[in-house]
């Protein structure tokens, strides 16, 4: 019997020592999760080997690029090196039907718990990835409790060596758990998810009594990929309004707007919106110039929430009335806290036709 | 601080066409500046629902076509569409939106022959000249209409005849808007259309036969001169030098081509002219 059409969506995290591949299908309450290991001789190049071991898996299966709605990437270091390896790495196919959309594994992890019901991010949530002796974590706490709700993700590396926990020795259990007492007096956390290699083999006992103790553990080894897989379903409503302050690197947490008037009162009004890499955030906007040739631009520093501004003039325009310059504003970013803003003349219709011309801002944010 | 105005709805892929003045518009901010512009083909009638599905379909404000949909009511307040129209997207502000209104207002209370009068000169001015001269007509024929106007209503009507090359009624709407008037402006249009027909000196001559003054002679001859120069360096006349050049330096068929596309664009354009 033919398997039904339901609409698919893939995520797949290339790691340096196994690649992780998770199907989601509409319809159906869990994912497919596939993990290949790579040998010593495929980790040397691993995003290479990596999506080599994907499409062995899709030919295998019968899968195809087109039957998949949207595929999405997740990598611990996504470095701009690693990406462009990857755009070369992936088939032609995939690159003109899906793009190469490329997310951190701190995004992938804040993806795959907002996409999950509220009680799983409405208190603290904390992840720790544990792996080649390194732990890091991330917690995700509410910092406006107000009707409108904001959360903070933050992502920060825990030296073990303070905690005299090596990976293999006889201590490594009572130390380990002795660093999660101390560290979560600091950092309550009411779920906790653990995924890396480190927690693999039978050596927790202690600390998973005391992790347990009024805490919903889950363990698992597919958490970027899936984060990565639900991201190609929907984005996260709260990231979208800007409500979710991921405090990392490579995140942005600078909105760029302008200020508007809405019933006679000053707006401002966001262009680009925070807690996506810089690499992937963008926004656009269409304004209408008033008397003036000058637009406003306001960087909000959401972390400070500290406001900074920058006027740029608009020159060699053809002279029209007020209020029938078009002009549509593109902002990227080009790394953390730079970037560059378009200005184009779209003019206004037939009756002002445009010019075409563009206009290059480029900003720093200082604050 | 300086403000923005952000723009709402989509683009649409189509335009949307006006069809008393041939300006097509392709987004709400150009619908409200186009409406502000042309209320005065509103006093009447509100624009057609094909108006409101375009709103609704192109321009993606599916709310804004619904409410104004409710207002097309003629038992309704016709400013109340208009109102609705400008408050959706924050293109006027308050001021703006009641200075519009009030000039509606006074537009729909005007006398007939002044409206008639208003819609021949909108309709001159985006290309439309036979429409604009049944307009003046029925201007000229309602019955309140003062003398001063009716010299005006020549001269205008004059102009309109001028643009669809229909001389000989240019030079008697400008003549008789000169014994209405006697402004020298109709007396000057009258000059430009012999001068061009005819010839300056021709033109200089009949000049002699209304005004025997060597004074205003020599400030037409100036003025005609002035409007000579300034089409000299307009973009049509650029492009007529151009062919002109290919045509004297070895590429004939290149100035064919040209004068072709030339020739054909003017057709278009006094395509609407003729339209009735």
């Amino acid at each position: 019997m033919e398997e039904l059409e339901t609409k698919k969506y893939a995520g797949i995290d290339l790691g340096r020592t196994s690649v992780q591949f998770s199907i989601y299908r509409e319809g159906q309450e869990e994912m497919t999760e596939e993990s290949f290991l790579l040998s010593e001789e495929e980790q040397k190049e691993y995003i290479e080997s990596g999506m080599r071991q994907v499409e062995r898996y899709m030919e295998t299966g019968g899968l195809r690029w087109p039957d998949f709605q949207a595929v999405h990437f997740s990598m611990e270091d996504a470095s701009e090196e690693n990406r462009s390896k990857l755009k070369s790495a992936v088939s032609e196919e995939l690159r003109k039907l899906h793009g190469v959309k490329v997310i951190t594994h701190f995004r992938a992890f804040a993806e795959y718990v907002f996409h999950q019901e509220r009680i799983m991010w409405d208190r603290n949530t904390l992840l720790l990835d544990y792996h080649d002796n390194q732990l890091s974590y991330v917690l995700i706490d509410q910092i406006r409790r107000s009707k409108q709700k904001a959360y903070r993700a933050l992502q920060q590396r825990i030296d073990l060596n303070e905690y005299r926990v090596a990976e293999g020795t006889p201590e490594q259990d009572q130390n380990f758990g002795q660093m999660m007492k101390r560290f979560l007096v600091k950092n309550p956390a009411n779920i906790i998810f653990l995924t890396g290699s480190g927690f693999e083999g039978n050596w927790m006992k202690k600390t998973l009594t005391y992790l347990c103790a009024g805490r919903r553990v889950f363990l698992g080894q597919n958490l970027y990929a899936n984060g990565a897989c639900l991201l190609g379903i929907h984005s996260i409503e709260l990231m979208d309004e800007g409500m979710i302050l991921m405090d990392g690197p490579d995140m942005v947490y600078h909105t760029v707007g302008v200020v508007t008037t809405e019933a006679g009162k000053p707006q401002y009004v966001p262009i680009t919106s925070i807690g996506r890499e810089w690499y992937n955030t963008h926004g656009s906007v269409d304004i209408i110039l008033d008397k003036s040739q000058r637009v406003d631009f306001f960087y909000h520093n959401t972390k400070e929430n500290e406001i900074e501004g920058a006027a740029c003039d608009i020159k060699g325009l053809p002279k029209r009335p007020p209020k029938t310059t078009r002009i549509r504003i593109e902002v990227s970013f080009t790394s953390q806290t730079e970037g560059v803003i378009l200005l184009k003349d779209m003019g206004f219709g037939e009756m002002f036709p445009a010019t075409g011309k563009i206009i290059v801002f480029p900003f720093t944010l200082i604050s | 601080m300086r403000e923005s105005l952000i723009c709402i709805g989509k683009i649409g892929e189509k335009g949307y066409y006006f069809e008393d003045t041939g300006i097509q518009i392709f987004s709400y901010e150009e619908l409200c500046y186009y409406m502000s512009q042309h209320m005065i083909c509103y006093i009447h009638t509100l624009p057609g629902e094909d108006l409101l599905a375009y709103i609704r379909d192109e321009l993606d404000l599916d709310k804004l076509s619904k409410q104004l949909s409710k207002l097309l009511d003629p038992e309704k307040d016709q400013m109340k569409y208009f109102a609705a129209l400008f408050r959706e997207g924050h293109y006027f502000n308050e001021d703006e939106i009641r200075d519009i209104l009030d000039e509606y207002r006074g537009l729909m209370n005007a006398p007939v022959y002044l409206q008639k009068k208003w819609m021949g000169d909108l309709l001159t001015s985006s290309g439309r000249a036979s429409r604009a001269i049944r307009y003046y007509q029925e201007a000229l024929g309602q019955k309140e209409i003062k003398e001063e106007e009716v010299g005006r209503l020549y001269h205008n009507m004059g102009v309109a005849e001028a643009k669809l090359f229909r001389f000989e009624n240019a030079k008697i709407n400008f003549i008789k808007a000169y014994q209405y008037t006697g402004e020298e402006s109709s007396l000057f249009y009258y000059y430009c259309i012999m001068a061009l027909a005819d010839g300056i000196e021709a033109a200089g001559e009949e000049l002699k036969t209304f005004e025997d003054s060597d004074f205003l002679l020599d400030a037409f001859e100036e003025q005609f001169a002035a409007f000579e120069e300034d089409f000299a360096y307009s973009a049509m006349a650029e492009k007529y030098r151009k062919i002109v050049f290919l045509d004297e330096n070895g590429k004939p068929e290149e100035a064919l081509a040209k004068k072709q596309r030339l020739v054909s664009a003017l057709k278009k354009d006094f395509r609407k002219e003729i339209d009735i």
